[in-house]
């Protein structure tokens, strides 16, 4: 497992993908940066942070861009380039290639979401460690939940990084920001939930709808669900 | 005996029927495998032993779809297939004794010849990862290439790297889909003097490929798959020696083509003679040696000149067909 953990950290960290998704990451707190240098009135920074920075950029954008690019890739871009049947050929069991894989996502679309998450609150003044820490934590329930959903698409359809980015854009974004009750079926609202669970952030001035073990019940049923539905999908699956 | 009788030729010399006795280390009972309305392999039974055989038939015959079900990438439609006696599909731990080179190209490129076979061998657990590797890549002869990365080598050197990651763990079973695709001669040679050795080790070494002069030197016996079906199994010096046989149609141009099919009616070599629509002679003859040299005698006798002699059914795939129709 852990041949396959480290072949997918260097598959995952090829200097061209890296440097993009660390530009996207770098946006949030090149911003707190500026923001730290021109701080307006404590009020409107704290504003400044949970609406615009945590909320529309690192939780809504940079979480599950980089997250569903990552996980898009772990297992289909091996299924398309035929590379998977070195794998599928060795005595491993198809769970023994899904771990290392699903480990190596959340290792790096986790440091570096979570860096970019952690690294804005901290740098934007009027933040605290229990804000640093709940947007971690809150962070790394998206990733884990993102990865599951997109491991799994990633094996379904050649098409799962176009279908993740409608998800997270029309779904995540548009449709569930205006039917509160479809909620329960968005990894943002568990993310924010989450990081509201642990400290009192407000995102755009909206009290999370989950509370914290409504949000990290919903998650794990996510991550459960989808991971066992991957180890099928890949169990099944013919390889060309 | 055609296809649509559904029963392959059996071509049993005496060493086949004596090898009969080995126990088979891979059999094949009635698989099918079909996407959509396409059926690529059709109820199709074997049985492997250790050995060289070659897997022949044209391009779209099956070959690769029957070696991913053997190999158990791929689920039969029907059927069923066992490897070592057991079912080879999701039963991960049979890779350790099986070794298995797919027809595609792909490798993991920003990695180094060497660190793709190192790869292989930690995958598959190989005890003694350095020695297993440095073995591996001189069987094939890379020891001077292999710190660089896959990405520069030419086709035939990833396909040797590639032959060396599938050789490290040392399998009895090895499965080689189009082997040779890429390489120059000299590494046929190497090629086939190496899989001749690894099968008189009492190794299963199975290779497909379309082309037949590949197989012609290594394989003990030879499988042929035509649509799909199983057309002729048996000792490949025998199925040889049927291709000698094969009629062969030879169009014939000429000054007078009345005057040259008079002239070579009677030529031992010549079964039949007909006119085409475009002013040539076709020869049907089961002779091409003594038809050779029977058309410019008689052309010369007759003073007929020759404006040209075309082999007409020289294809691989009319080749196969023949030895299908049986």
């Amino acid at each position: 497992m852990l041949t396959i953990y480290k072949l997918s950290l260097t598959q995952m960290l090829r200097p061209k993908r890296l440097l993009i998704l660390l530009f996207i990451a770098s946006v949030p707190v090149a911003l707190s940066v500026v923001a730290a240098i021109f701080p307006p009135d404590t009020e409107d920074l704290v504003s400044f942070r949970d609406d615009f920075l945590m909320g529309p950029i690192v939780i809504s954008a940079v979480l599950p861009i980089i997250t569903v690019v990552l996980a898009t890739a772990s297992l289909g871009h091996e299924i398309e380039d035929q590379t998977m049947t070195y794998l599928f050929l060795k005595p491993v069991s198809r769970w023994g290639i899904i771990l290392p894989k699903f480990l190596a996502t959340i290792t790096v679309a986790g440091v570096v979401v979570i860096g970019s998450g952690v690294l804005t609150t901290v740098i934007v003044p009027e933040g605290s460690v229990t804000t640093s820490a709940a947007a971690a934590v809150g962070l790394a329930v998206g990733v884990l939940a993102y990865t599951s959903i997109f491991t799994w698409a990633g094996l379904m359809t050649s098409h799962a990084l176009a279908l993740g980015l409608v998800y997270v854009f029309v779904w995540e974004a548009a449709i569930v920001g205006f039917l509160q009750g479809v909620r329960w079926l968005s990894i943002r609202h568990y993310t924010e939930a989450t990081i509201h669970g642990f400290d009192d952030i407000q995102f755009a001035g909206d009290a999370a709808t989950l509370s914290l073990p409504q949000a990290l019940s919903a998650a794990g049923i996510v991550v459960v669900l989808f991971v066992a539905l991957t180890i099928r999908r890949l169990t099944r699956m013919d390889v060309a | 005996m055609t296809l649509s009788d559904n029963q392959p030729v059996a071509i049993e010399p005496e060493e086949e029927v004596a090898n009969s006795r080995v126990e088979p280390t891979i059999t094949v009972s009635n698989v099918s495998k079909w996407f959509g309305d396409v059926v690529s392999v059709n109820d199709v039974s074997l049985e492997v032993r250790p050995g060289l055989t070659g897997l022949l038939g044209p391009n779209g015959a099956g070959k690769t779809t029957l070696l991913r079900m053997i190999c158990g990438l791929t689920r039969p439609s029907g059927g069923e297939i066992q490897v070592f006696g057991e079912p080879v599909r999701n039963n991960p731990e049979l890779y350790r004794r099986i070794g298995v080179m797919p027809e595609h190209q792909s490798t993991y490129d920003f990695m180094s010849g060497r660190a793709f076979v190192e790869l292989n061998a930690r995958l598959q657990q190989v005890p003694d990862v350095k020695t297993a590797v440095e073995r591996a890549i001189e069987q094939v002869d890379m020891q001077d290439a292999q710190n660089r990365s896959i990405g520069e080598y030419s086709r035939g050197m990833k396909q040797r790297m590639r032959l060396a990651s599938v050789m490290v763990h040392d399998p009895e079973i090895l499965l080689l889909d189009e082997p040779l695709s890429g390489t120059d001669p000299r590494q046929r040679i190497e090629f086939q003097e190496l899989m001749v050795r690894l099968a008189s080790e009492g190794r299963t070494i199975m290779i497909s490929s379309h082309i037949l002069e590949e197989v012609e030197a290594v394989a003990d016996r030879i499988l042929l798959l035509v649509y799909g079906k199983l057309a002729a199994s048996g000792d490949y010096h025998v199925i040889r020696q049927k291709l000698r046989d094969r009629p062969y149609i030879v169009r014939v141009g000429a000054s007078d083509v009345r005057a040259l099919a008079a002239g070579l009616i009677t030529e031992p070599s010549v079964e039949s003679i007909s006119m085409d629509g475009e002013g040539h002679i076709q020869i049907l003859s089961r002779s091409v040696w003594e038809l050779q040299l029977a058309i410019p005698k008689a052309a010369q006798a007759l003073g007929i000149r020759l404006t040209r002699v075309d082999p007409l059914d020289d294809s691989l795939e009319s080749v196969f067909t023949y030895l299908a129709d049986r």
